[in-house]
């Protein structure tokens, strides 16, 4: 039960941090705080048994997160 | 239980929406869209039977597909319009580049084996990916001795091996466990080769 309210508490406050924390116009501090989302969706679906979809989402997110930094560095990389 | 984690999900949604709404830079926007995702994917496990389960995994490929697509779509973009790019080069040695590599991949191959589906094809993926990217930061050059035709066609084939199965189901029904292999098998090969193409992008 308790990691069911760690991960809400953790899907919020990586929301509020990608949406007004500090210096989020630098695209990659926007990209960590989102980052302490899916570490919350993470623990939700660890707390609903959910074996499956922890497995595939966590092994989905690290290409995922590749394809994101790749963009960002070719788009605005030495600014 | 379930009623808190659809009200956080539909708040986190909403503002991700409207901040995405109020965005113009479009690479910011895409990557709102990723938090956009993870709230659309709570709502879905919030209601925790096998087959909210089976769900989020096609929503999991569908929002992959569509990140990697806009995100090349960005990329082609600039270049059309004739501006330089910055290069997608990165140079440093370091210890566990060099040692690391072969004994993580063959394990997460050997998991994702195991799983088999399209969760252990991602496994399987992600350490092919490991490995490619060590190399590559080590400046090897990998992509000339793989060769990129042939493991799309080896994924079509993996592919109609899965049909195969999914086919089998229904017409020989009492053979139901060795097509439920046969399509597992295909799904696997066909996932974790595609995904692990990635590592080959320019």
């Amino acid at each position: 039960m308790i990691s069911l309210y760690v991960g809400l508490i953790l899907l919020l406050i990586g929301c509020i941090g990608a949406l007004f924390g500090p210096k989020v116009d630098n695209i990659m501090i926007r990209l960590l705080n989102i980052e302490v989302s899916a570490v919350g969706v993470m623990l939700i679906f660890l707390s609903f048994d959910e074996t499956l979809a922890l497995m595939t989402y966590i092994a989905i997110n690290a290409p995922l997160t590749y394809v994101l930094v790749r963009t960002i560095i070719k788009l605005e990389g030495k600014k | 239980m379930f009623y808190e984690t659809v009200i956080i999900s539909f708040i986190v949604g909403i503002l991700s929406l409207f901040a995405i709404g109020v965005q113009k830079n479009n690479l910011h926007a895409l990557i709102l869209t990723d938090l956009l995702e993870c709230s659309l994917l709570c709502i879905i496990a919030a209601v925790g039977t096998d087959l909210a389960e089976a769900l989020i995994l096609p929503g999991l490929v569908v929002s992959m597909a569509e990140i990697l697509a806009i995100a090349e779509v960005l990329v082609v973009r600039e270049k059309v319009r004739g501006k330089k790019l910055n290069d997608f080069k990165i140079n440093f040695d370091l210890e566990i580049l060099r040692t690391s590599p072969l004994f993580i991949s063959i394990i997460l191959v050997i998991y994702g084996a195991i799983l088999s589906g399209f969760t252990g094809g991602a496994v399987i993926a992600s350490g092919l990916l490991y490995y490619f990217f060590c190399k590559r930061v080590l400046g090897e050059n990998i992509i000339n001795r793989v060769k990129w035709v042939g493991i799309c066609g080896f994924s079509g084939i993996a592919w109609s091996l899965w049909i195969v199965g999914f086919l089998g189901f229904y017409l020989f029904p009492k053979y139901w466990l060795v097509f439920l292999l046969f399509a597992g098998l295909g799904l696997v090969i066909k996932v974790c080769s595609k995904l692990g193409l990635l590592g080959m992008a320019e």
